[in-house]
């Protein structure tokens, strides 16, 4: 499906500038300058120049996201998805064919506080996607035939996407996780709920939400400034300003009261796919660049010391990873791997024990400098592409972060010492009141998992039926 | 099949013209064990990559041996001689590198990722497992566990998984390609030690293999740190010729796969198209675009759009060293027949037999092939990735260079010559995969 999350995965977003001094000495890598202005109509831009290819990447990113969907899980979702199915002047056959025909790469995704709109397009082609985009956003129509497809093919999606428990796993842990928190509305929705988004509901989220004041526009790439200047301004000039503010979630993400296991049957299993977490942090957190230096001793790379006990010394699984999933106003921390039916019970336990062991022993400096030169050495790759840059501007836009912060990620990463990595280990991992899933044959575990905590099997249909699990 | 995490977006859909690089940016240089090298200097980022290409896969397996290249490719990473087990990982991750290596019908690519000042333990690494790799007994035991975690996984969270590896080994009656790259369960459970040295020394020939090399580097010490290292590297095996054919098809085949809890019918159509280095390799590149590539695609709007039979549409040639499958994979909407797939499927094929496409629809696919090509340059790896297909399958990462060309070079009536040769019945195998038979 094209509306994925985009959550950061803190083993591998990272950031840096200069050298490390403890292994080899890495030539400087920069992000290139981010320059900012701004419509009257309090619409920001960014531009970002950088001409490897005669193409140009367009993000526009607007302040709201699934959190904001309250009872109507998926409604920014469809909203998105749907300003393609035809605006005041362009039908839907013209921007699907001018897509296709100019090779424009154009996809929406929305993620829990903010969604982008987002397009890859050859430099040249910059003056006939500019005008569209600006309808796509101004003036959707909705058309009401087009809307109940797009929807009943976004509803037999999302239902087939518990054929594969891999697909499910996360939204599935965080909707255990978060319970009544806004957080907990997944991404896309799921099928009871999407089923009944109405086009009137989709009318009503676009104007409340679809306003220049709580949205930013980034252009990446090979252009001329000037004439992009120019375009802009002839297209989204009059864009009308409004009432509607940035979405900023209040509500505190908490800890779960107690281990709770959840089990989904799903009974032609021959395997069982696991997420086992709590409690992790928000976007941008004041130690987010250690955990993530942490986070790759733990979880994050092949020699982390899950993969190396789950996958390398005892062949469980085909692999063993963990991460943060972290938002604006709070997170998870999560272990995800999967092994045979057979052997479910040896693999959470040597989970569990694995990452009890890393909590309550921590590292040492071997594998602290190595995971350091790592996280340096894999980053400038990740912001390589357009499309990088491009979303990183939204991303920091949405959250209120200056470039000045984010630029300090090599300095943090060079200053974290044994000492405070194994503070910081046992100050901001999750270590009891864990949340375990477990999605497989029932039959063959259900009982056995019970030992673990306070344990529910549903049938695995529950998912898309019904908000809550 | 990959070593790690999931394969990226395929290369295959990447298409050559390339920007800021030019053939003669590429330096091309052979060592004397038969290795060849191709390095590009690209400064824009400072890392570099190594991507080696061994020509061995799949197709030079056998019975009984099914799924020993992949195998093999996870051996590579378990120990050489001056790198005892789980050292090769640690060392270059140690050294801001990271690594993968995936395994196909035709080739075993390993490929790493590494700021540019760590080349040479780079290269230490790589040189001692091609060199004196050791077949640890512990090793082989634990690595078979995960390979078939590997082959179980793709099979709870894919249900494309069974119906292609159905559907391949009845369109391929003879032909190595009919087996699966993961190989069958009981051939994973029963190789040998043995049958791994004898791989290793057949194909492991640095005269098999060719590197690529990507990044901030500088091409004359890259060349010598690889004559110091890696020449001096060589073995005396030859490898064969595959002497198999597959017989031309005479007649559509069709197969059922049963999955009693799966919610939408699956419906694959496979025909038989000649190798990656053939001519018709381009126009049928094309023809894949124009049936399924986007929301103006002939069969995405006819089948998902207007008809609202099908959820899902997704075509491909496949790119081989021998003659392949272009295959077609259609998710039917929920609760439709797949005998009523088949029939609006077989309504639009027939319709581009008789009528072929338009001018306007070529040049549609032609500007997408060129766009995504731009898109595969903007990264050291996708140019390393290029470079070494076009190398090993289309006849030399030249034709890298001269492929928009021959893109640009294909008509109407090229398409609707290929139509009418591959995309008949009577070349076809139809899988389906359903809840039940249908009667």
């Amino acid at each position: 499906m094209l509306n994925s999350a985009f959550k950061k995965y803190l083993g591998l977003a990272v950031l840096s500038f200069a050298l490390q001094s403890l292994t080899p000495a890495f030539a400087q890598f920069k992000v290139p300058q981010i320059e900012p202005s701004q419509l009257d109509n309090g619409l920001q831009i960014f531009f970002i120049r950088q001409n490897e290819v005669p193409l140009t990447h367009i993000t526009l990113g607007i302040a709201t996201g699934s959190a904001a969907d309250s009872a109507q899980w998926g409604l920014s979702s469809l909203t998105a998805e749907s300003l393609a199915l035809g605006t005041k002047s362009f039908t839907k056959q013209k921007i699907e064919d001018t897509f296709d025909f100019y090779g424009i790469e154009y996809q929406t995704s929305v993620g829990k506080d903010y969604l982008m709109i987002d397009a890859s397009v050859a430099t040249a082609d910059l003056p006939r996607y500019l005008p569209i985009l600006a309808e796509l956003v101004t003036s959707p129509k909705f058309p009401a035939k087009e809307v109940d497809k797009l929807r009943d093919r976004t509803v037999s999606q999302l239902k087939k996407g518990k054929e594969s428990p891999n697909q499910i796993a996360n939204s599935v842990f965080q909707r255990m996780f978060y319970r009544n928190h806004p957080y907990a509305s997944p991404e896309v929705g799921v099928a009871g709920t999407v089923q009944k988004i109405k086009t009137t509901d989709l009318v009503k989220y676009h104007s409340e939400h679809f306003q220049p004041q709580i949205a930013a526009l980034t252009i990446a790439g090979d252009f001329d400034p000037a004439q992009v200047k120019e375009l802009i301004g002839r297209d989204f000039g009059s864009w009308k300003k409004g009432a509607a503010k940035p979405l900023v979630v209040n509500a505190k993400v908490e800890s779960p009261s107690e281990t709770e296991v959840l089990l989904l049957d799903k009974d032609d299993s021959h395997e069982t796919t696991f997420r086992i977490g709590g409690l992790g942090i928000q976007s941008y957190d004041k130690d987010w660049v250690k955990l993530s230096v942490i986070n790759t001793v733990l979880g994050g790379r092949f020699t982390s010391i899950l993969n190396e006990e789950l996958r390398v010394k005892s062949g469980y699984t085909y692999g063993a990873k963990s991460r943060f999933d972290d938002y604006r106003s709070g997170g998870t921390f999560s272990i995800s791997t999967f092994t045979a039916t057979e052997t479910t019970f040896k693999t959470l336990d040597l989970a569990l024990e694995t990452y009890k062991k890393f909590v309550s022993n921590g590292l040492d400096q071997k594998t602290l400098d190595s995971a350091k030169a790592y996280v340096l050495g894999q980053f400038p790759p990740q912001y390589e592409t357009l499309n990088a840059l491009s979303e990183l501007a939204t991303e920091l836009w949405a959250y209120g972060i200056p470039i000045d912060q984010f630029n300090s990620f090599e300095s943090q990463v060079k200053s974290l010492t044994l000492d405070e990595a194994n503070k910081l280990i046992k100050l901001r991992l999750p270590q009891d009141k864990l949340e375990i899933l477990l999605i497989g044959k029932a039959s063959t575990i259900g009982a056995e998992a019970k030992k673990y905590g306070k344990l529910r099997i549903l049938p695995i249909a529950r998912v898309d039926q019904s908000m809550a699990l | 099949m990959k070593r790690f995490g999931i394969l990226a977006a395929s290369w295959m859909m990447a298409l050559p013209l390339l920007a800021a690089t030019a053939k003669d940016d590429i330096q091309e240089f052979k060592l004397k064990n038969g290795m060849k090298v191709l390095i590009l200097k690209d400064d824009s980022i400072p890392n570099a990559n190594m991507y080696t290409f061994w020509k061995v896969g799949s197709r030079n397996e056998l019975p009984g041996i099914t799924g020993l290249s992949h195998f093999f490719e996870h051996m590579m990473f378990n120990g050489s001689k001056n790198f005892p087990p789980g050292s090769f990982d640690t060392t270059m991750e140690a050294a801001g590198g990271s690594n993968n290596a995936y395994t196909t019908n035709d080739v075993t690519v390993y490929t790493n990722w590494f700021p540019s000042t760590s080349f040479s333990t780079i290269v230490d690494l790589e040189a001692d497992r091609i060199a004196s790799l050791q077949l640890d007994d512990k090793k082989i035991d634990s690595e078979r566990s995960v390979v078939l975690s590997e082959r179980s996984t793709g099979l709870e969270n894919d249900p494309w998984e069974e119906l292609n590896n159905v559907v391949r080994s009845t369109a391929f009656l003879a032909h190595p390609y009919s087996w699966p790259v993961i190989g069958w369960e009981a051939d994973i459970k029963a190789w040998t030690k043995a049958d791994l040295q004898r791989y290793f020394d057949t194909y492991y020939n640095p005269a098999n293999a060719t590197m690529v090399i990507v990044g901030a580097v500088d091409p004359k010490a890259i060349i010598a740190e690889l004559q110091k290292k890696i020449e001096p590297i060589s073995r005396k095996f030859e490898v064969q010729p595959l002497r198999t054919i597959e017989p031309k098809q005479n007649g559509e085949r069709r197969v059922w796969v049963i999955k009693p809890a799966i919610t939408n019918p699956h419906f694959m159509a496979d025909y038989h198209i000649p190798a990656a280095n053939h001519a018709d390799h381009y126009a049928l590149d094309l023809l894949s675009v124009i049936l399924t590539d986007g929301p103006s695609s002939r069969l995405y709007k006819a089948l998902v759009d207007e008809q609202r039979i099908a959820l899902e549409v997704g075509a491909g040639n496949g790119e081989g060293l021998d003659p392949e499958l272009f295959g077609f994979q259609i998710v039917g909407a929920e609760g439709k027949k797949p005998s009523a797939i088949n029939q609006a499927f077989d309504k639009e094929m027939d319709l581009l037999l008789a009528k072929g496409v338009t001018a306007r629809e070529l040049e549609k696919a032609k500007n997408k092939r060129l766009v995504g090509l731009y898109r595969a340059m903007e990264t050291i790896n996708g140019k390393a990735q290029l470079l070494g297909n076009f190398e090993v399958f289309f006849g030399g990462y030249q034709k890298l260079f001269t492929a928009p060309e021959a893109f640009k070079a294909v008509t109407t009536a090229d398409i609707k010559r290929v139509l009418m040769t591959y995309f008949v019945k009577s070349n076809r195998t139809i899988g389906i995969l359903d809840q039940a038979q249908e009667k």
